[in-house]
């Protein structure tokens, strides 16, 4: 303490210098106008500088399995390649076969009772088990999903709508592959909303929404919608999203009931990992 | 003593006034303003206490400022040639040493002693200034230039000063 006061008497001139100078530039970068835009934004460029030498790091450490995907990428496109095929013209149709197997079957059905205004809204259907309708089978028009199969009857089937709020789908933005879930906030049969997209994927309104196969009943790029708004809120990490459903519900006829052939395939190979 | 004490304070007040009712209202060549307020440091006696220095050249930078609108910018100017002006003292010193008497005139020490005194030290100020009113080095070269253009009339009117006004 003493030594600090020592150093403080011998050096003051030096320590007050420094204090007003500070005391100066506090002023500066405070009152005036250019300059403090000048300070923010220059020392924002240096931070932007450290993350993009940092990415650019992080880049080349991921040149390793960068370079492991090109090579899977070209040894696959090498096999397609024309000169790498020998001429089978007489097994060619089986091959072709065997590699398009029937995935999704579709049934058309008749909208027989429906509703929209409700906050759980349901559809039901002419066709039931005895027509080959299971529950939680899919079902979408022709202009994009409806929702799902919950229960069935002998000759008729209850299909929870998407407009139904506590009914969420998988979809992904048709260019971009990112995926997030829709669900209905309860208000307007057209809209639905969007959620669990993060700040940095890039989209526009208009951008068109298609099914994925996560959920294992759609199947996949079928229509949903297209974005109608989005914004950024403050609390969370992800976008608000407003989406326009591609389907009309107020006038529904004929809809068509999804058979997922491999289902049980998959849902058995799923349940090994839990 | 009493008698020098009151001269500087008579020419803190006159180049004050001076430079906010007169020079900063002439701007040369559009951009560039005179900034005679310096020469008050400039004449500041030679055995002044540093400590006093420095609370003469905030105040006398902080009421600039407060005349241009632009808090901070010339009292961090004043401030650093408060801070400096000892040290260039001592390196320009006549090897007999100064004579306490006298004070750092043109009148005293010859035109060559006092021109390249008074250059250091509004070039010091210059140079500060005009990067704080930029504060970035985006237009670096336009920035010199105007600063060596200021640099030349504020020069020349302190040197016409020594000559017209301030004789023995």
């Amino acid at each position: 303490m003493r030594n600090l006061l020592i150093f403080i008497v011998k050096q003051h001139v030096i320590l007050l210098f420094l204090l007003l100078q500070i005391v100066c530039i506090s002023l500066i970068v405070s009152f005036n106008e250019p300059q403090k835009t000048h300070f923010i934004s220059s020392s924002n460029a240096i931070f932007a500088r450290m993350f993009s030498v940092n990415q650019a790091i992080g880049q080349y450490f991921n040149l390793a399995t960068i370079n492991e995907q090109l090579a899977e990428e070209n040894s696959r496109l090498l096999k397609n390649q024309i000169f790498s095929r020998i001429d089978t013209s007489r097994i060619e149709q089986t091959i072709n076969d065997t590699i398009t197997n029937v995935h999704y079957e579709y049934m058309v059905a008749r909208v027989i009772n429906n509703s929209i205004h409700r906050t759980h809204n349901y559809l039901t259907l002419n066709k039931g088990k005895k027509h080959g309708i299971l529950p939680n089978m899919a079902v979408i028009s022709s202009s994009g999903i409806v929702g799902v199969v919950t229960n069935v009857s002998e000759h008729f089937s209850t299909v929870m709508s998407v407009l139904h709020a506590q009914y969420k789908v998988s979809a992904k933005f048709k260019n971009s592959n990112y995926f997030g879930s829709i669900y209905w906030n309860g208000n307007d049969y057209r809209i639905a909303s969007l959620a669990e997209i993060p700040f940095h994927v890039k989209f526009n309104t208009g951008d068109t929404l298609v099914t994925n196969e996560f959920s294992n009943i759609y199947p996949p790029n079928i229509m949903i919608g297209t974005i109608e708004s989005f914004n950024k809120t403050d609390f969370d990490n992800f976008y608000s999203i407003k989406v326009n459903l591609s389907t009309e519900f107020k006038n529904l006829e004929f809809v068509y009931v999804v058979k997922n052939l491999y289902k049980e395939e998959r849902e058995q190979l799923e349940a090994l990992q839990k | 003593m009493g008698n020098l004490f009151q001269k500087n304070i008579l020419r803190f007040f006159t180049l004050f006034g001076l430079q906010i009712l007169i020079f900063n209202n002439i701007p040369i060549f559009g951009y560039s303003l005179p900034y005679v307020y310096v020469l008050f440091f400039i004449m500041l006696p030679f055995d002044i206490h540093k400590t006093f220095l420095l609370i003469l050249g905030f105040i006398l930078g902080i009421l600039i400022d407060f005349s241009t609108n632009s808090p901070g910018v010339h009292a961090s100017a004043t401030l650093a040639i408060a801070f400096l002006r000892p040290y260039i003292l001592a390196k320009m010193a006549p090897r007999q040493g100064y004579d306490l008497n006298s004070q750092p005139m043109l009148a005293y020490y010859g035109f060559r002693w006092f021109f390249q005194y008074a250059l250091i030290i509004v070039s010091i100020h210059h140079t500060i200034l005009f990067f704080n009113l930029s504060f970035s080095f985006d237009e670096s070269l336009f920035l010199i230039i105007r600063a060596i253009i200021n640099i030349f009339f504020t020069m020349l009117l302190i040197v016409l000063s020594q000559y017209l006004v301030y004789k023995k």
